[in-house]
């Protein structure tokens, strides 16, 4: 999803930025292991001290301002065309279909002992949510009894189910 | 999640990762900036000894060059893989336009032809 591809880009840049970083620090490391110059007697390395100031703080701006720009991103409400309800319970989901009719069903997770050859372990369930593609999609996400969190990893979508709150995500698969 | 491969099926790669955690495969613009990173500090690692025949100085030099050859590989290469996205997203979205359109009064290839035409 599109969201998803912006939290990859991001991932991509601070990976590099903590890459670089962290080469930067070894070698500083090692440098200072392997150094034959030692003096006893310095009181003060303003300039040195300067530098490793501003420049970490330089780097945090420059993670910081896309990682502002992605949060605001995920948080976009972009007119959404379809509302789910999703419930969660100790331990299945109850999910709510309610714009065009009322269909409500629960979502348990199939035990290994019913899984068919190809079927994905702890992920498959009796019945499945539907979600059109290329239509954005409004989740409304809350819980019955304790904390849960509704994640689809390859969407970056993760929203916590909070008993006695009403979390929004809308997405578009 | 894959299924196991087959007998005679070839074996999953496993990815090929720098120092063991930077994924120079698949992440855009990584393996260029790294080469180009590392050419750029050979350089001037080497350029700096051969100037001032001062090794340890000549490393932080190279260790140094390769930090901001990679660093401004990467920013640019990243702003024309951005660019290219964002043409190639626009061109998806017309794509889809031009067929949802195709053939109604909203179709803007007949209003050009219309207006050339007249």
């Amino acid at each position: 999803s599109p969201i998803m591809e912006e939290l990859i880009t991001f991932h991509d840049h601070a990976f590099m930025a903590m890459s670089l970083i962290s080469f930067l620090v070894l070698y500083a490391l090692l440098s200072t292991l392997t150094t034959k110059l030692t003096n006893t007697n310095i009181t003060d390395a303003q300039e040195m001290e300067t530098i490793w100031t501003i420049l970490p703080a330089i780097i945090l701006i420059l993670i910081a301002l896309p990682s502002l720009r992605v949060l605001y991103l995920t948080d976009e409400v972009n007119d959404p065309s379809f509302t789910i309800k999703s419930i969660g319970h100790q331990w299945y989901w109850t999910y709510e279909y309610t714009d065009y009719g009322g269909l409500i069903f629960n979502s348990y997770m199939l035990p290994p002992l019913f899984l068919n050859p190809g079927d994905l372990r702890l992920l498959e369930v009796d019945n499945r949510v539907v979600l059109p593609i290329e239509a954005p999609v409004r989740m409304m996400i809350t819980s019955q009894d304790v904390l849960h969190s509704w994640t689809i990893p390859t969407l970056g979508l993760k929203t916590d189910a909070v008993p006695g709150r009403l979390n929004q995500t809308v997405f578009t698969a | 999640m894959a299924a196991a491969p087959e007998p005679g099926e070839p074996k999953e790669r496993k990815a090929f990762k720098l120092l063991g955690f930077l994924d120079v495969e698949n992440i855009p613009c990584a393996r260029d900036s790294i080469l180009y990173g590392s050419l750029g500090s050979i350089v001037a690692g080497f350029g700096h000894f051969l100037f001032t025949s001062r090794i340890k100085r000549s490393c932080d030099v190279g260790v140094g060059g390769f930090i901001l050859v990679t660093l401004g590989c990467w920013f640019h290469c990243r702003y024309n893989y951005a660019k290219q996205r964002i043409r190639e997203r626009i061109a998806r979205e017309e794509i889809k336009k031009k067929i949802l359109y195709e053939g109604t009064h909203l179709d803007p290839e007949r209003k050009h032809n219309s207006n050339s035409s007249n």
